[in-house]
């Protein structure tokens, strides 16, 4: 077990530190470095609160919609499976059936909404 | 030959004396450099307060290189547009190490959360209209423009297949925007109007001082198109910064520029064909934004506001569903 405050913590605070402290004091050419500085912590912080998708369903709803060998690793079957699902919307074959659509919608809507929240949690949408 | 040389022979003074500035900011994919030159004799006689431009290290795919931005910008400042008055060109690299142009340097900011937090300003908007139909006002053929080149099937349908080819060579996969270049397919217009498009005509591309456009920026990707896209680009969601509300570049309400852009020039503009455009709009944006990552993630060009450009995919993704009507 590893000691505490754990990773995502330590950012947190690092963050913190930098936005509040460091930055104020900082001419403004270093207050933009720093504000790039603390959007990176924050982006890395969240993601790493996150699994190994943005949407935790991401891999679920691959399979849903092209089957699940189990011979892969879940980052092979992830980028495998998302180079298909690329390949296959630009060809058009999602859009013959109704309900086939509406999967691939929810899919591309929950894999964007999941990565702005970790991305940019405050875009005025 | 050094730089003062140049100036003296293409200027036709006597003597000339440069005091070197500070490297300008806003230049992501050119290198912007203040120069104070003073010239005795010639027409040129007097202090001049220049921009010397080269290419940056690594020039996105896009990119026009130096000598067509140079020839662009003569073509706008004969079409009436206020831009940065173009001086001379040099290809020589031995002059100053690269090639470059020296352009005037015109007063204010373009830095686009600073001009947008000011709030509406149906004004500037209104000017700004009125310098876009200038621009469109530039129409083929024009032998100056030459190597713009002529469109292959359709203005929508050529970027689609440029944007298509640039996501293959990306390590990758983006469906998202594959969803949205297929709606584009889907829905591409037939080929309209054939106008001069600059094609970064955006807020953060423009000069501003005390709320007067001094200068029409940044034109190295200008080219053949249908003038909705320049419409669409000044537009979008992507290009508010602090004033996502109002719709015509963050400063003004999308009818006012739409009022002064129609009575300037008479073409009426579609809102279907902007909603179209804007929709593209934001994929060019999305295959920006992963080029200028990559320029991080290559090792070429560490940086962490380039990184950073990557991660803003999702934001750009999102207006690409609410776009293309797959949010709800």
């Amino acid at each position: 077990m590893r000691s505490h405050p754990d990773a995502r913590e330590l950012l947190n605070i690092a963050e913190h530190t930098l936005a509040s402290q460091v930055a104020p004091d900082l001419s403004s050419g270093q207050r933009y470095n720093v504000a790039l500085i603390t959007a990176a912590i924050g982006i890395a912080r969240r993601e790493l609160a996150g699994g190994a998708t943005a949407w935790p369903d991401e891999l679920a709803a691959l399979y849903a919609l092209y089957g699940n060998d189990g011979l892969e690793s879940d980052d092979q079957a992830l980028h495998r499976l998302n180079q298909k699902f690329a390949a296959d919307l630009r060809a058009g074959n999602h859009e013959k059936s109704g309900a086939n659509r509406k999967n691939v919608a929810k899919l591309l809507r929950e894999d964007v909404l999941a990565r702005l929240a970790e991305d940019n949690p405050r875009y005025e949408k | 030959m050094h730089l003062v040389s140049f100036i003296r022979d293409v200027a036709g003074a006597d003597t000339v004396t440069i005091e070197d500035g500070d490297l300008l900011t806003g230049g992501a994919i050119q290198e912007n450099r203040a120069l104070t030159v003073t010239i005795q004799g010639g027409e040129f006689d007097g202090s001049h307060y220049l921009v010397l431009r080269t290419a940056a290290k690594a020039a996105i795919a896009e990119s026009r290189p130096l000598e067509q931005q140079f020839a662009l910008l003569k073509a706008a400042e004969a079409a009436g547009v206020t831009i940065p008055k173009p001086l001379w060109h040099c290809s020589d690299a031995s002059v100053t190490g690269k090639p470059f142009y020296l352009m005037a340097r015109i007063p204010g900011t373009a830095l686009g959360n600073q001009i947008t937090r000011i709030g509406a300003q149906p004004a500037l908007a209104e000017t700004l209209a009125k310098e876009l139909t200038r621009i469109h006002s530039i129409r083929p053929p024009l032998p100056d423009l030459d190597f713009l080149g002529a469109i292959r099937l359709t203005p929508a349908m050529d970027a689609i297949a440029t944007y298509r080819a640039y996501l293959d060579e990306m390590p990758e996969p983006h469906p998202v925007l594959e969803w949205t270049l297929r709606w584009l397919e889907t829905n591409a217009p037939p080929i309209g109007e054939t106008v001069l498009c600059h094609r970064d005509f955006r807020t953060g591309n423009y000069m501003v001082d005390d709320g007067v456009l001094t200068g029409v920026l940044d034109w190295e990707f200008a080219g053949w198109g249908d003038p909705h896209e320049d419409i669409a680009w000044f537009c979008a969601r992507c290009w508010r910064f602090a004033g996502a509300r109002l719709e015509a570049g963050g400063i003004a309400a999308r009818d006012i520029f739409y009022r002064a852009y129609e009575q300037a020039c008479g073409r009426v503009i579609d809102p279907k064909l902007v909603h179209y455009w804007e929709t593209m709009a934001h994929v060019r944006w999305a295959v920006i934004a992963i080029q200028q990552a990559m320029r991080h993630r290559s090792g070429d060009e560490p940086s962490l506001e380039l990184a950073l450009i990557g991660r803003r995919l999702a934001e750009i993704e999102y207006e690409c569903l609410n776009l293309t009507g797959a949010l709800t």
